[in-house]
């Protein structure tokens, strides 16, 4: 940091820090509420006399639960059984605060009182006295109705997260319910002012872990975060890498197992998608469902996913490798076949495959960016024109279409989405090498691919974690899941100096019959 | 041999960020563009000449007398 | 700066690949063709040898375990002594990287890429090492951890693949076939690949449980001994000795003889590639060794920057090393276990040297408690 931003920064902090006191004057404050609120037709200013008092009231219109306020607070304030001269009501309202809603907070900085007001709250004044009583009658309308879009699962629960921070700490807050759970406040955003709450397992996350993600939450200067992801290019360890550092997860139970695992979860208000740190490249090949089937079905699954993976990675590659450079590779019949399907087409493989690569990402991306209603035309159009008549014109082969669609739905098996197109980025520079230098490019595209995922860490723990550097013990859920009752450790990388996690009594199982 | 020159152009900026980035002492800069430098002319002189000597041919000179007298 | 990052087991697996790498894949031909049906005998022998190496380098470096070599060789022997022979010492891993690359380069250019040029494959491969190196130690013994796995793997496929082709009424020759001139030869030959145990001395400061070190190397001398003698019994049971020794690469001649339900015809290409990626951790090492001295002899705070540079002067020292494979053969041949000899002998000066001061400080000290 220069000089120059350094001074900035710290003239920012003593504008952010500025104080206004103005008094007991009535008209002052009102003035000064107008002024700040000027030329903003959701703020509502009210002035009314109770009790010989005057009062003023501000606040956002569609904030407020403006039928409780009026039913809980200014119908008594109004009566005049409420209290017999002005100095009684100001002393029962501020000073015993006798009035029939929780959580009122008494202020008399008037910044503060309209950064109440923005986020929601209710502040009422009286002639008099300088403090002001702030009720928390916060109440918007909010998405309701949350069911899983993304990680969908055919056994277990359906919930997800919604828009609203405080829901979102609430569903996981019901799944764990130990006051070991803590949720720490931070406020990120010179304009949005947006709260972000860490949320952690005391005694299981590892202290050196929640230090280091508040410090590099607390290092972001921005105008505005509108989603976790501002946050996450922000904290990532090497903002230069293809590969995601840190989980997103639309599910509380992923966030729940997570925190159960020792690792730390950052909501962001107004984004369902909170972040899940560290995380280590298996990660991203587990799906919620593998820990709600049976482990022997996730166990497959698992293992396929990693072959899938791989050809996601090289399927493409290793067709170009072998078309131009290895022909010998291939048993003479298929080498055959492939040869007659390429006999019309005028290009090189390698042209041919970044052909279609790109037309199955332009269509991709088309499907998800096109309203519904239109959605359905452009996948007739991509497999009429890209599946049949691009075949028949000759201008690519039948058998790089069936690469490419392999090659598609590959990319499309690996549960987290960022790694998917991480890897689905990484492809085009392999076909690039094995296209100039056959196996021996593609090798070295992988080897390269290869060192930079082992010198990869996020929040200090290695990418690769448990199988370079090897733990052993924490194998038993990255290539396999274990049944649950040979988890008994927690992953290494919690901080708990007592690993056991369960102890399960193994004479359940084969119990005697006769 | 316009390779050769692209190719350290390339890895000149490179350093040269690197070095900048990490704010290193200018005897750092120093050193690491002398070596830069004369890797530059080693490897320019091996394109150029071909036959130039490598320090195989001087092992090859030290070494092969000693290892016929051992093996005899 | 946290040094000690290398553990053990990572330490272990790593010199199994550095030993498995080249002497399979590069110098099984000259090995066979040297010692015939003794050559397991060779292997054993050699590796016994690299663990007795092995010994007084480790003797050497317990005795200042957290200092850089570069940094406390002087202490030993007068500074105008010490810094040629560090010179001498990076030129030479600079070179024995150059020497390996050039016979990888060799390798894939006559097999793989007939019309490519060897400094294209060596640039590729240059760059590729500059980048490993740049990331340290650390995680290029991490790197070895991984892929000993694949490569174990594959070793075991290919033996099992091939065990049925072997003509095993051939293997009483390993019992009444000895010959102690080849015996020797093949030994004098071999016994320097396995004294490359000597990069020890400069890593040994990021090692964890320094103490345990011995007992990694005899176990990973004991491991890649076992799997390339495995692989040379195969070759021989194979191709017996005459052609084994006039096939430039036998190994891959054997891997080509892997049928697979006749659906892929030739795994090789699969089997080289992940046999490539010990050669290129081999080279890396003694590249980023290398460039690690240099490093340290300026008193630089890291080799980062000199990476990419010195990676070049390696790509040409690779190629202005020989003009043809002949060239390089029959100099390797000659005269290259005497310059590794001499390379493996030095750190013994060391040691003899600091002996004899330390035992003479000793007495002083012993003369000035009488007196």
């Amino acid at each position: 940091m220069s000089f120059f931003s350094k001074l900035k920064g710290l003239q920012q902090t003593q504008k952010e820090n500025k104080k206004v006191f103005l008094g007991a004057d009535f008209d002052v404050r009102m003035e000064w509420f107008k002024e700040t609120f000027q030329q903003s037709i959701d703020v509502t200013f009210h002035e009314l006399t109770a009790n010989q008092t005057r009062c003023g009231i501000v606040f956002l219109q569609c904030m407020v639960d403006q039928q409780t306020f009026d039913e809980q607070v200014l119908k008594y304030i109004v009566s005049p059984h409420f209290a017999s001269s002005p100095s009684e009501l100001i002393h029962k309202i501020l000073d015993l605060q006798a009035i029939s809603t929780m959580c009122t907070t008494i202020l008399s900085d008037m910044e503060e009182a309209a950064e109440y007001i923005l986020d929601g709250k209710i502040i009422v004044f009286f002639e008099g006295d300088s403090r002001m009583i702030a009720f928390p009658l916060t109440s918007f309308e909010k998405r309701t109705g949350s069911e899983t879009t993304n990680e969908n699962v055919i056994r277990g629960p359906r919930e997800a997260f919604l828009e609203d921070i405080h829901t979102n700490v609430t569903m996981v807050r019901r799944r764990i319910k130990s006051p070991a759970l803590k949720m720490e406040q931070l406020v990120i955003g010179k304009y949005t002012k947006t709260k972000v709450i860490i949320s952690y397992i005391e005694g299981l996350c590892r202290d050196d872990l929640i230090a280091e993600v508040k410090q590099r939450i607390n290092r972001i200067k921005i105008d505005g975060v509108l989603a976790s992801s501002y946050i996450e290019e922000c904290i990532d360890d090497r903002p230069l890498s293809p590969f995601p550092q840190s989980q997103k997860t639309e599910r509380p139970d992923v966030a729940a197992a997570a925190l159960l695992e020792g690792r730390v979860v950052i909501f962001v208000d107004g984004d369902p998608i909170p972040l899940i740190a560290p995380v280590n490249f298996y990660m991203f090949l587990q799906a919620a469902e593998d820990y709600y089937q049976r482990y022997f079905l996730t166990s497959f699954i698992r293992l396929l996913r990693y072959g899938w993976l791989i050809v996601s990675l090289t399927f493409p590659s290793f067709y170009i490798a072998i078309t131009t450079f290895h022909p010998e590779m291939i048993p003479t019949s298929l080498l055959l076949s492939v040869a007659a399907s390429r006999e019309n087409v005028p290009f090189p493989s390698i042209v041919e495959a970044l052909l279609m690569e790109l037309a199955f990402e332009g269509l991709r991306e088309a499907g998800i960016r096109t309203p519904k209603a239109v959605g359905q035309a452009i996948g007739i159009l991509g497999a009429i024109i890209i599946g049949q008549a691009a075949v028949q014109a000759g201008i690519v082969s039948a058998i790089m279409v069936i690469i490419v669609s392999i090659t598609g739905i590959a990319s499309f098996v690996i549960p987290g989405y960022d790694l998917g197109f991480s890897v689905r980025l990484l492809r085009f520079p392999l076909m690039f090498l094995a296209g100039t230098f056959g196996i021996f490019g593609l090798m070295i595209g992988v080897i390269l691919i290869y060192i930079h995922v082992v010198s990869l860490r996020s929040f200090g723990m290695p990418y690769l974690s448990p199988t370079a550097p090897l733990r052993t013990s924490d194998l038993k859920d990255i290539f396999i899941r274990a049944p649950w009752w040979k988890m008994q450790r927690r992953p290494s990388f919690s901080g708990s100096n007592d690993r056991s996690r369960s102890n399960i009594e193994k004479s359940i199982i084969g119990e005697d019959e006769d | 041999m316009i390779l050769i020159i692209i190719g350290f152009l390339i890895i000149f900026g490179y350093e040269w960020t690197y070095l900048k980035s990490k704010k290193r002492k200018k005897r750092t800069y120093w050193i690491v563009f002398g070596i830069i430098g004369a890797s530059f002319i080693y490897c320019l002189s091996t394109v150029l000449f071909e036959h130039m000597p490598s320090p195989s041919d001087m092992i090859q000179f030290l070494f092969e007398p000693i290892q016929q007298k051992i093996l005899g | 700066m946290k040094t000690e990052q290398i553990t053990q087991n990572q330490l272990m697996l790593f010199f199994i690949l550095y030993y498995y790498s080249t002497l399979v894949g590069f110098a099984a031909s000259q090995l066979i063709y040297l010692s015939q049906y003794d050559s397991v005998l060779v292997i054993y022998i050699s590796g016994i040898a690299g663990v007795i190496l092995a010994y007084f380098v480790i003797k050497l470096a317990t005795r200042r375990p957290n200092e850089f070599f570069v940094h406390y060789g002087s202490e030993i022997l007068p500074k105008w002594i010490h810094i040629p022979i560090m010179v001498f010492f990076f030129v030479s891993f600079l070179q024995i990287s150059g020497i390996i690359l050039r016979e990888y380069e060799d390798f894939i250019v006559q097999t793989y890429l007939p019309r490519t040029p060897n400094w294209a494959v060596g640039c590729m491969f240059g760059m590729v090492v500059a980048v490993t190196a740049r990331l340290g130690f650390e995680n290029l013994f991490r790197i070895a951890q991984g892929l000993f796995y694949l490569v174990i793997l594959g070793n075991i496929g290919n033996a099992i693949f091939i065990g049925k082709e072997l003509q095993w009424d051939r293997w009483i020759a390993f019992v009444t076939n000895h010959s102690g001139q080849g015996i020797f030869i093949g030994s004098f030959q071999t016994v320097p690949t396995f004294g490359e145990v000597v990069i020890l001395l400069f890593i040994f400061p990021y090692l964890t449980q320094k103490h345990k070190t011995l007992k990694s190397i005899m176990w990973a001398t004991f491991f890649s001994a076992l799997f390339i003698g495995q692989n040379i019994i195969w070759l021989l049971l194979l191709f017996g000795p005459n052609l084994s020794s006039h096939l430039t690469y036998p190994m891959i001649e054997m891997i080509r003889y892997i049928r697979i339900a006749d659906f892929i015809q030739n795994l090789d290409h699969l089997l080289i590639s992940i046999w490539a990626t010990m050669v290129f951790l081999k080279v890396t090492v003694f590249f980023t060794i290398s460039v690690q001295i240099l490093a340290h002899l300026f008193h630089l705070k890291d080799h980062r920057p000199l990476t990419f540079s010195l990676a070049a002067v390696m790509v040409a020292l690779s190629i202005n090393t020989a003009s043809g494979t002949a060239e390089l053969t029959s100099f390797l041949y000659q005269a290259w276990a005497a310059f590794l000899y001499f390379l493996e002998f030095i750190p013994f000066l060391y040691l003899l040297v600091d002996t004899i001061k330390q035992s003479n400080k000793k007495n002083k000290i012993g003369n000035k408690l009488k007196t």
